[in-house]
């Protein structure tokens, strides 16, 4: 099963395959795009300029040094659509992607994957996440439309994902393993993100520290002992509600219904584990022992955004689970158990089911 | 231009406006909100026998999901008129031609930019990005005919405030559309924050099964940064828009039906 990595660098190749990473997938903003249509229109959802590459130059690179360590490179256009003037220029990059030597395209937009294939381009084509796809019916669907793997939504159970794998054959399934569980189906979901790069006139410097405070491990380390009434003061309301993307808005909550006052307080209390917090940990690592034995073809780590430190430690993290459990070969509590022991010494913080990839695996009492 | 009413329980008949031509019946988030096949055959007569056309509506399906829309299309197929199907699953519209039915692409797979939020820098936006805003890949040949050869001929289209910039009708592949109003989705999600928002736990924020509590508790957001309230209906989110392009402007872009929602449609 391969273990696919973030990259936005290609300084970062070399550590995060030496760390375990089989794959690496990036992005590319053009100063051309950017020109065109600001990054907040970005050709990949990632809608701000750091967690993407510049040039296919540096693409080039990452994917000979990559291929040089054994391993493959992916290259995401994944926007959720493209409108028709985009389509030639979003084509032409992906030609240019492919010559540079990537060995995957991650496509959402059904029309791209259509067009792509007409093209006859050699590379694998891969159905983003940004297609929803939970069943394995769609599954097949894709896989007839030419792709030769299908990324799944975030919100799929174990049993559920088992079901699709079974149901799919002929197309590698991948889902994700840690990091970035959105709160909504993204495919679905048409908030738009990174508007504080339109909104903050300051961005280049303040985008910058912003971004290293919101993922560095130290900042964020030190963060997780302060009370988290405290944390959340600081960190959500008071940076600067621009710059927090939806998911991450502390809304005012009103119940329309028939609760009593515990019940609503719980509801209340429930809304706000709903918000997506920078100090949380969204794992699935329990899961791995279940997802390993079903056929899966890829699990991913998300974290474009995270600096390369935070990237490298999270694939050791994950390539050491996979190496304990081929070696030791455990059984499933067994590799629960040294899992949740894991975790808190990779995060300095317990499981909490809230922020569960797989939360019905948490549940397994070991 | 054609009006229906889309009602998401079989008790809200009801609610189906005197022009409405049609009803649209079913939900379009939420698996655990599929009818039973003889709640979509008693609103599918009950609208008949009112003179009005029926349209059954379809979530994102998983294989569960998938056995329990089984026998409603089946029954559905088995109609001497052939019915609409709203399809917001790639898996579900797959099918549908093939079982004699006439498949929409849904309004969740009709993939827009919607976030009311962009009110806020929408003066600030390079043209070409708010033209990518306005549009979509409905205008795109290849997508165009990728959804002929599947048999769709209708699309399902929200209302974002930025406004439309459509020509569903251009080209060797026409389309039509349908416009929802005033409850543009927003969002949606399986982790779903209403399932068990009565219950005695907090934390269990997932894929869980639930007692449909999205049918007596709903919840209101707001926030300084947002032009107005976000409705949070079970598992989607919604947003008021009565802003509705004038007939003409709506037939341009090839708009031919109305669909309007008396309740957000859970």
């Amino acid at each position: 099963m391969e273990l696919l990595a973030p990259l936005t660098t290609a300084d970062e190749v070399v550590p995060l395959i030496d760390a375990g990473a089989n794959a690496l997938y990036c992005g590319l903003i053009t100063k051309k795009w950017e020109e065109v249509y600001s990054t907040i229109c970005s050709s990949n959802r990632r809608e701000c300029g750091e967690p993407n590459f510049r040039s296919f130059d540096q693409i080039r690179t990452a994917a000979t040094l990559a291929h040089d360590k054994g391993a493959r490179l992916y290259f995401a256009a994944n926007a959720h659509y493209y409108d028709e003037e985009q389509y030639p220029v979003v084509l032409d990059e992906l030609r240019t992607a492919v010559d540079a030597g990537v060995d995957a395209l991650i496509i959402a937009d059904i029309g791209l994957l259509l067009l792509v294939k007409d093209e006859g381009l050699p590379v694998d084509l891969h159905v983003s996440t940004g297609a929803s796809v939970i069943n394995a019916t769609s599954a097949a669907f894709f896989r007839d439309l030419g792709a030769s793997r299908v990324i799944l939504d975030r919100h799929l159970t174990v049993e559920e994902i088992r079901r699709i794998v079974k149901g799919s054959e002929g197309t590698g399934i991948e889902v994700f393993i840690l990091n970035g569980r959105c709160r909504n189906v993204e495919g679905f979901c048409t908030f738009q993100h990174g508007l504080h790069e339109i909104m903050n006139p300051v961005h280049p410097v303040v985008g910058k520290a912003f971004m290293a405070v919101k993922h560095n491990d130290r900042v964020v380390s030190l963060a997780k002992r302060l009370p988290r009434r405290v944390l959340e003061a600081l960190i959500d309301e008071s940076v600067c509600m621009e710059w927090l993307e939806p998911c991450e808005l502390r809304h005012t909550v009103t119940i329309d219904g028939d609760l009593d006052e515990e019940k609503q307080a719980n509801a209340h209390e429930r809304m706000k584990r709903f918000v997506k917090r920078k100090t949380q940990v969204e794992c699935g690592a329990c899961a791995i022992h279940d997802l390993a034995t079903m056929g899966l073809e890829s699990i991913k780590i998300i974290g474009r955004a995270f600096p390369t430190s935070r990237k490298v430690g999270d694939v050791r993290f994950i390539r050491h689970l996979l190496d304990y459990m081929a070696t030791e070969k455990p059984s499933r509590e067994e590799f629960i158990r040294h899992t949740r022991a894991e975790h808190k010494q990779r995060f300095g913080v317990d499981c909490e089911l809230g922020y569960c990839y797989y939360p019905s695996v948490m549940e397994v009492d070991v | 231009m054609e009006r229906a009413t889309l009602i998401a329980r079989a008790d809200q008949l009801d609610l189906v406006e005197d022009d409405a031509r049609r009803v649209y019946f079913g939900s379009e988030f939420c698996q655990n909100l599929i009818p039973t096949e003889n709640e979509v055959m008693s609103v599918l007569h009950a609208a008949r026998d009112a003179g009005r056309a029926f349209t059954l509506v379809t979530p994102l399906v998983t294989d569960i999901g998938l056995d329990r829309l089984e026998p409603v299309l089946a029954a559905l197929a088995s109609e001497e008129a052939a019915c609409e199907v709203v399809a917001n699953d790639w898996g579900v519209l797959s099918t549908l031609r093939d079982q004699g039915l006439e498949p929409l692409m849904g309004r969740v797979l009709n993939r827009l930019r919607k976030g009311p939020r962009i009110m806020r820098v929408i003066d600030r936006l390079p043209e070409e990005t708010l033209r990518q805003y306005r549009e979509n890949n409905l205008t795109v040949p290849i997508f165009r005919r990728f959804l002929h050869e599947r048999g769709v001929r209708r699309v399902e289209v929200d209302n974002p405030l930025q406004g439309l910039d459509l020509d569903l009708s251009k080209g060797p592949d026409p389309l039509e559309g349908s416009l929802y109003t005033p409850f543009m989705a927003v969002t949606t999600t399986r982790l779903c924050p209403t399932a068990n928002c009565d219950s005695d736990s907090p934390v269990r924020v997932g894929v869980w099964p639930c007692d449909r509590q999205c049918r007596t508790t709903s919840f209101t957001l707001t926030h300084p940064i947002m032009p107005g309230p976000l409705l949070l209906q079970g598992n989607a989110v919604f947003y008021e828009n009565h802003d509705v392009p004038d007939e003409g402007r709506l037939a341009e872009m090839g708009i031919t039906r109305l669909v309007v929602q008396p309740r957000p449609p859970v």
